[in-house]
């Protein structure tokens, strides 16, 4: 099993020295002499105005907050669908009554409002 | 395979969670015609699920695998749970600050709270306990920041969260650290005869202990996590002050109290340290609560202080009952907790419906609204000074049999110095509530007339519950002493 | 002296992953830019979720990307973003009572390393783990059938979470004229 991950292990460790290979050579290489025009963000060749952070509307908060919900149940669902086999009626049961009661609560968001984009 | 599943023991809750959902759903398909509807499924919810409790027998009973369990003390404290909710929803009603915000998931939250807080006290299993403390604070998170433009409300959710999230992670590594040397052993009796088989050094069980006992101590809001209840008391929205004061505390304290029993070990190496240490929260929750308290202006304030000196008392009836878990024959410990319990939810919710009622009628919470207040609406102030002299432990309420209870358990036990604190508390505590008292009945009442609007019913009826308790059990506590001592003779181990 | 390679490979891979988990912990209390604090959250997630597979807990580790990274760290970004000032030098970053926290904070480490040391180092306190195989199959068995009851709270607790979060984070419905929403 070790093995299987050292794989994994090399493979991060190549990606990454890929990436700062590439940049850290860059750096070297390339002559240093800013500008206050070259360090200025760059807006598709109009000038930037104010700042770069703008506050974000409050919709985009709802739907990670639905996400993180259904996400907990799907993680729920990978365990169950494991055994599902071996457990017969009953177990379709439980995991009915699981979906069951999330999918009132995905009716509720939807009804009052909270996965409206527009 | 299948798991044996005994539906009658889980049918209190069930019922819970299945009258909140119906709630929900009604409001979602009528929309603003049910408006009306949520109060009373809420009660009709209650008043089945007490049913159903109380149908359950009185014998020890378990399922699922022994994580769900039913016994006396546990219908006891659920009883408790339940009827500090149906005060509460029958407070919650016509509180006017609450009107603009959604009332049908408000009243659907404090079901699925209790229902919560009922699975806690029926837990034997490690997970399912975590699960329904983490389930109880949570939606208690969201009632005390209800009001959310409200910024004090938002304050006391905010707080009230940030404690409870750091505490129970801390009592999370507390169970991890006793969930690995009991030897995987997710059942909690199970976990403490581990415990004791497997011989593990008393300073290790007294540390992850400690570590548990600091999420136990937030949820009851005794020192030295009692930072969160001033100002979540003083910010959230009074009915659900008043039922994190009672439903949650007693919900906490039953789990305090069976995770004492069943964890710690019964040698002295490990039961002398954590006695110290109990005696010393309590001592300093009583301290504390009494003489901060003296200093508050704010009405919630005041009372949440004053929650925090009573929970010091029900921890003396908890250090001497911890001490004699077998000592069935005069078990003063368990039964003064009980007592205290049971006399506490009246007094304490009496109290804070008064003050429920005068900030809805007037506005104020602070202590200039109530000058005068005896000229001005004798029949409150008359009603606010019986709950705050039962607070105080004056007879013929139940404050004083229940204090009396407490103090003679810890006498009775050589735990002296417990006593001595306990009842110069008391005097001090009495100081407390008198500055109240001489403001509505000697204060001159403000010059302009404050606008007052009118009471709603079903407050009236939850002052009149409350008042008959702290009364009745305070002249004639036979059947309350009863019942208490019948609830706790029980196999407490098993 | 003949080690084989994993007895030495095993410590030396742990002590990597904790110094990672550890070192991007300490950066996110550390970092001015909560928006850095953040994603250093998340290369701690990471080293969690690497350390699981240590531990033979592929299912945990799997559910750690998936949930924690995938989901939760997404909801803390988005509500940073909500936020309407970054990194303004005027907002403080440590609590005023910061060194009684350190001194509580020390004292729990010093506490915990106690306790531990009191563990005799050879008796084996928890069972054995899986062998080989996988241990998502026993994992789901068990909270199907004993730990049925929690597996139900769950549910419901998700949606009491869903509906309360909602109700706190929702915007206002402004009432304009018909059809005009803002």
């Amino acid at each position: 099993m070790f093995s299987d991950y050292a794989v994994v292990g090399i493979t991060i460790i190549v990606s990454l020295g890929f990436v700062a290979v590439a940049i850290v050579s860059a750096w070297l290489v390339r002559p240093k002499r800013p500008s206050k025009l070259k360090q200025s963000t760059y807006e598709c060749g109009e000038k930037p105005v104010g700042s770069g952070w703008v506050q974000y509307n409050v919709r985009f908060y709802l739907f990670a907050l639905a996400f993180v919900v259904f996400d907990v149940e799907i993680i729920f669902l990978f365990a169950w669908a494991v055994v599902f086999k071996d457990l017969g009626i009953f177990g379709l049961i439980e995991m009915a009554v699981f979906i069951f009661i999330l999918l009132f609560g995905l009716i509720w968001a939807w009804r009052k409002g909270a996965l409206k984009w527009v | 395979m299948k798991i044996d599943i005994n539906w009658a023991l889980l049918s209190p809750e069930l019922t819970l969670i299945g009258g909140a959902l119906v709630i929900f759903i009604v409001d979602l398909i009528f929309r603003r015609r049910a408006r009306y509807l949520h109060l009373p499924l809420a009660i009709i919810t209650l008043a089945v699920a007490s049913w159903l409790l109380s149908s359950l027998g009185w014998n020890y009973q378990s399922t699922v695998a022994d994580s769900f369990f039913t016994d006396r003390a546990a219908i006891f404290f659920k009883l408790i749970v339940y009827l500090g909710t149906f005060i509460i929803l029958l407070l919650a009603e016509g509180y006017r600050p609450l009107s603009r915000y959604p009332l049908p998931e408000f009243t659907g939250l404090i079901l699925l709270a209790a229902s919560a807080m009922s699975f806690m006290v029926s837990s034997k299993d490690l997970i399912l306990l975590y699960v329904s403390i983490e389930f109880a604070s949570i939606v208690s998170y969201i009632l005390a920041g209800y009001m959310r433009d409200n910024v004090e409300s938002a304050e006391a959710g905010l707080k009230y969260f940030l404690f409870g999230a750091s505490s129970s992670a801390v009592m999370l590594m507390g169970f991890a650290l006793l969930f690995y040397v009991s030897g995987g052993v997710t059942n909690l009796p199970a976990m403490g005869q581990a415990l004791v088989e497997n011989n593990i050094h008393p300073a290790f069980i007294i540390i992850a202990f400690g570590l548990v006992a600091v999420g136990l101590s937030y949820k009851v809001g005794a020192v030295p996590i009692h930072g969160w209840v001033p100002d979540t008391y003083q910010g959230a929205p009074t009915p659900i002050a008043a039922f994190l004061s009672v439903s949650s505390k007693v919900a906490g304290i039953a789990v305090l109290l069976r995770i004492i029993i069943w964890l710690l070990p019964q040698e002295s190496a490990i039961m002398g340290p954590w006695t110290m240490i109990l005696s010393f929260s309590a001592m300093a929750s009583m301290i504390l609560g009494t003489t901060v308290g003296i200093l508050q202006m704010n009405l919630k304030r005041l009372l949440a202080y004053s929650a925090i000196a009573h929970i010091g008392f029900v921890l003396i009836g908890i250090i001497v009952g911890m001490n004699y878990v077998t000592y069935t024959g005069n078990d003063f410990g368990k039964v003064s907790v009980l007592i205290y319990v049971a006399g506490y939810l009246f007094m304490n919710l009496g109290a804070f419906a008064i003050v429920n009622m005068i900030g809805n009628a007037t506005g104020g919470y602070e202590l200039h609204h109530y000058r005068g207040l005896a000229s001005r609406k004798p029949v409150l102030a008359l009603l606010l000074a019986v709950f705050l002299l039962a607070l105080a432990g004056i007879p013929p309420t139940v404050g004083f049999i229940a204090k009396f209870y407490v103090l003679a358990a810890a006498i009775k036990a050589d735990f002296i110095a417990l006593a001595v604190v306990g009842i110069l508390t008391s005097v001090v505590s009495l100081f407390l509530y008198a500055r109240v008292l001489k403001v509505m009945y000697m204060d001159k009442p403000p010059k302009e007339e404050i606008p007052s609007k009118p009471i709603p019913a079903p407050s009236w009826a939850a002052v009149g519950l409350c008042l008959l308790g702290t009364l009745l059990w305070g002249i004639y506590p036979g059947p309350l002493i009863h019942f208490a001592k019948f609830c706790v003779k029980q196999i407490w181990l098993q | 002296m003949s080690y084989s390679l994993s007895e030495l490979v095993r410590p030396l891979i742990f002590y990597l992953l904790s110094f990672i988990t550890l070192g991007s912990a300490i950066m996110v209390v550390v970092k001015r830019n909560i928006f850095h604090s953040a994603l250093f959250l998340i290369l701690s997630f990471f080293g969690v979720a690497a350390l699981f597979i240590t531990l033979d807990a592929e299912f945990l580790a799997a559910v750690q990307v998936l949930v924690y990274i995938g989901a939760i760290a997404i909801l803390i970004l988005f509500a940073i973003m909500l936020t309407r000032r970054i990194s303004d030098p005027l907002v403080r970053q440590t609590t005023r009572s910061y060194i009684l926290g350190a001194f509580v904070g020390a004292l729990l480490l010093f506490f915990l390393i106690f306790a531990l040391l009191q563990l005799s180092p050879t008796t084996p306190y928890a069972p054995q783990t899986v062998q080989g195989g996988d241990a998502t199959y026993p994992l789901g068995e068990l909270l199907m059938t004993n730990y049925l009851i929690p597996f139900e709270v769950i549910s419901v607790l998700l949606v009491a979470a869903l509906i309360g979060a909602i109700i706190l984070a929702r915007r206002e419905k402004r009432t304009g004229k018909r059809g005009e929403k803002r």
